[in-house]
């Protein structure tokens, strides 16, 4: 894929806890009038230890009991997705790709599904790939 | 008499680029520490000034580390793309427009290395102003890197359609 525009977004998971979801914060440059989503990639800390906040990256043993919902309005229209084909150097460094999705970021969220090798207070941390909405 | 004539909206002018999956050249460009170990968390480390991407596209991207090649200049780079205790997933890369627009917005430089990308050039589309561009090191433990080291990044690049 041919990457326009990218943003790094964290969700961090302040508890570890079997089917806790937890949601996105709020990141007014991927709001879902504003950009539709071409891609996400996501990471492990063999990519990136520690988050821009300083928090560390769940581990590659940890992100197999990690799941993402990703909604479009209020629809879950990819739902329990698992992390681990998120990230592309876990999977021939191939970026998944979206039909131009308008995902609603503050309702899409991560379970967990299993809680080995998950510490609390570790993140998550994904680039979204987008590019602006086309002006009326 | 009034002119009822429908008007279309009016849209931005597309912008037509080459065919950013064929790679004109390639310029091998430095995040330098400059005798200063980045030893503090988010501390930026900026990108020379280097015209030699004004007016180009940059369609690709690539991090070199010490398994691909070992020394270019008097500088040297990072051991490796993961990990370690000089690798390059300590930091991130922030990408800034011509108008002063985060085009990549803290995208992890170890994804860009060949170990990540399976020798897969990642592929982007970006009008970059590369001296507002910086890499971000975002470890807090104190990780110590060495101070003449620095990040080796490959920009593909082409010439600018000029309509």
């Amino acid at each position: 894929m041919i990457i326009k525009n990218t943003y790094g977004v964290e969700l961090n998971l302040p508890t570890v806890t079997v089917g806790l979801r937890t949601n996105f914060q709020d990141i007014p440059q991927l709001r879902y009038n504003a950009v539709v989503i071409t891609g996400i990639e996501a990471y492990t800390q063999s990519q990136l230890l520690s988050s821009p906040t300083g928090k560390t990256i769940v581990s590659s043993t940890g992100i197999l009991g990690i799941s993402i919902t990703l909604v479009v309005m209020d629809t879950e229209e990819v739902y329990q997705l698992p992390y681990y084909s998120l990230v592309s150097g876990l999977n021939s460094g191939i970026v998944k790709e979206f039909a131009n999705k308008r995902i609603n970021i503050v309702k899409s969220y991560a379970t967990i599904l299993n809680t080995t090798g998950i510490n609390a207070g570790e993140s998550l941390f994904l680039s979204f790939m987008y590019v602006p909405s086309l002006k009326n | 008499m009034r002119n009822i004539q429908m008007q279309r909206p009016q849209r931005e002018k597309p912008q037509y680029y080459p065919d950013p999956v064929v790679f004109g050249r390639e310029r091998l460009i430095w995040a330098r520490f400059d005798n200063s170990s980045p030893s503090a968390s988010n501390s930026p480390i900026y990108f020379d000034n280097d015209d030699v991407l004004r007016n180009k596209i940059v369609t690709g991207i690539e991090l070199f580390n010490k398994n691909n090649i070992q020394l270019l200049t008097d500088y040297g780079i990072v051991a490796t793309a993961n990990g370690g205790t000089s690798g390059g997933a300590y930091f991130t890369l922030t990408l800034v427009g011509w108008h002063n627009q985060i085009l990549v917005n803290q995208y992890p430089v170890a994804a860009l290395s060949r170990e990540n990308t399976f020798g897969k050039t990642k592929r982007f589309s970006l009008e970059v102003c590369l001296s507002k561009s910086y890499v971000l090191f975002t470890n807090l433990t104190g990780v110590s890197l060495s101070p003449t080291d620095g990040i080796a990044f490959n920009f593909h690049y082409v010439n600018k359609v000029q309509s």
